[in-house]
């Protein structure tokens, strides 16, 4: 086919130069698009070992976790224990074992986010007040057991502590204060239901003092995240996903399955 | 001819003039961007028929996606395994669970199964409560709204008062004599056998308050709770003697400011927003519903 049709000199150059540049936009969307499509079909927990797809997917949820998740965790991801808000470029995880998968089912669900999949199984109950366990039953503690049972959370963590309040704040721990159905017997906490660990000296709310751990037991917590799914396409909840666990460099404290 | 070829050529550049090779040229141009996009939207768009799974997705059952997330979150609840590490018999088992739910689940629409079955009712019910709620939890609030609310609700925000309280019952005509060897600074032991009386035991140790006032009752609560350390209560005639309330320790609730109250502020603004949205949702639907109602139900 004759270029005649773009005329001449100048002008020829100038629209096949017009030309190039819409076809190499085009090329970049088409492959943008392709890429997204590996994303989606690639096994979540194998992307941080194939470098382009990490790459990619790092790249592109950046600017989301700014846009969506920044507001709450920070730029830097670090989090906010004032507000019991996590810190994500840490090794120690809420929910899950820090996996892809397990990141992005936050994001796709959230947590006690009203969404029928949310993480929702655990509250912290507010045990200052008279019905701290609502249809569980849950029987409110004294000054004086919140304050043993501190003493024996000081202990779990090897700080300084008083021999007979740990003791009692143990049983306490362990029947009725209910704290153990949680946090398990060893105070380890429990990924599946989101229950912090209570002995690795990383404190979800506040800075782990008598006072704040008083504040946690009296009042309770009941943190939440919102959910994505109906916000952001699949490929940008994945990108998100792949990014926020860039923060931690993939490094995963708990076991996973099958390890 | 060389006349006519450029002539030609200045036809197709000049936009006042008819050129018929460029008018078949932008006819073209349309033609098959038209297609392209006809195309893709063939593929793509929600509510067309495709033959393409989406990348997001592992199936589609009649159109409806079963989505990839779903797909990793079954395989883990029913195998407690990794996709990883699941074989090919586990992932088949879970894609054939998942259509057969979706079949079963397109089935029951077209039964109209929410027609006839309260459950499937209460549970389209509550996921419509729920998804309003999550709306409201998506919406994140700004600091200048939690502290406003904070500040219309600020009594709201205080600690939970404690107080350390005796209970001390003597015989009739005693326990003036006790109250006033209580204020005199000895000890309620003493003053126990000093006069005959004996501790009621309905408090022990430091209490909050409502605990207290669960213990003690209203009105013996009441009368506490207005003692500072140290204080004796007046003489209390009840059934089984006469009461002295001796406050050893009370230590009444502190206002909260904004930064140690904000996470409830937060949790009780978001229930409020919850609350509005249901409310004004259902007047939506009412507005936008055609409701009969019978002549004798009308209000």
């Amino acid at each position: 086919m004759s270029l005649k049709i773009l005329g001449s000199g100048r002008r020829r150059v100038g629209w096949l130069i017009g030309l190039g540049v819409l076809a190499v936009i085009a090329a970049l969307v088409v492959r943008g698009h392709v890429v997204e499509a590996h994303l989606l079909r690639a096994d979540p927990d194998a992307i941080a070992a194939n470098a382009g797809l990490n790459r990619f997917a790092i790249h592109h949820g950046a600017p989301i976790f700014r846009a969506r998740c920044a507001s709450c965790h920070g730029d830097q991801g670090r989090g906010d224990p004032a507000r019991g808000v996590p810190n994500l470029t840490d090794q120690d995880w809420l929910y899950g074992a820090g996996a892809v998968s397990d990141i992005e089912r936050v994001v796709d669900y959230g947590i006690r986010a009203h969404t029928p999949k949310t993480w929702n199984m655990a509250v912290m109950p507010a045990l200052a007040t008279p019905n701290p366990g609502g249809e569980k039953g849950l029987q409110p503690l004294s000054p004086g057991d919140i304050n043993d049972v501190i003493d024996f959370l000081l202990q779990v963590e090897h700080r300084p502590y008083d021999p007979a309040a740990a003791a009692r704040g143990q049983v306490i721990y362990s029947t009725r204060g209910a704290c153990y159905d949680c946090h398990s017997a060893d105070a380890a906490g429990d990924a599946a239901i989101g229950a912090p660990n209570l002995a690795d000296h990383i404190w979800l709310y506040g800075d782990g003092s008598r006072a704040s751990i008083f504040q946690s037991i009296a009042h309770g917590h009941q943190g939440v995240c919102p959910a994505w799914l109906k916000i952001l396409s699949p490929a940008k909840i994945r990108e998100v996903a792949v990014y926020v666990h860039s923060l931690s460099a993939g490094r995963a404290l708990r076991p996973r399955f099958g390890d | 001819m060389a006349i006519e070829t450029v002539a030609a050529a200045s036809d197709w550049r000049d936009i006042r003039k008819v050129s018929p090779r460029r008018s078949l040229v932008l006819m073209a141009l349309g033609a098959i961007i038209g297609l392209g996009v006809a195309g893709y939207a063939l593929f793509t768009a929600k509510g067309t028929s495709t033959l393409v799974v989406p990348p997001e997705d592992v199936a589609l059952v009649n159109q409806q996606p079963i989505s990839r997330s779903d797909f990793l979150i079954q395989l883990q609840t029913l195998f407690t395994v990794d996709l990883a590490h699941s074989t090919a018999a586990e992932r088949q088992k879970v894609l054939n669970d998942m259509i057969r739910e979706e079949l079963f689940v397109q089935r029951a629409k077209e039964l109209d199964v929410a027609g006839i079955d309260p459950d499937v009712r209460a549970a389209m019910v509550n996921a419509v409560e729920q998804e309003i709620a999550a709306d409201a939890i998506t919406s994140r609030p700004s600091e200048d709204k939690l502290r406003a609310f904070y500040k219309a609700n600020v009594a709201r925000y205080a600690s939970e008062g404690t107080i350390t309280v005796r209970d001390l019952v003597f015989p009739a005509g005693q326990a003036a004599q006790a109250a006033s060897a209580l204020k005199t600074g000895a000890s309620p032991d003493s003053v126990l056998t000093r006069f005959g009386g004996h501790d009621s035991q309905r408090t022990k140790d430091e209490e909050f308050y409502f605990a207290a006032k669960i213990h003690l009752g209203d009105r013996d609560f009441a009368v506490a709770r207005a003692l500072i350390d140290g204080g004796v209560s007046a003489p209390l005639a009840e059934a089984d003697g006469t009461h002295l309330l001796y406050v050893i320790k009370n230590k009444p609730p502190v206002p909260m400011d904004f930064a140690q109250a904000r996470e409830q502020v937060l949790t009780d603004y978001r229930d409020d927003a919850v609350r509005r949205l249901r409310i004004g949702d259902e007047a939506f639907f009412r507005k936008r519903a055609n409701i009969l109602i019978a002549k004798d139900l009308k209000p």
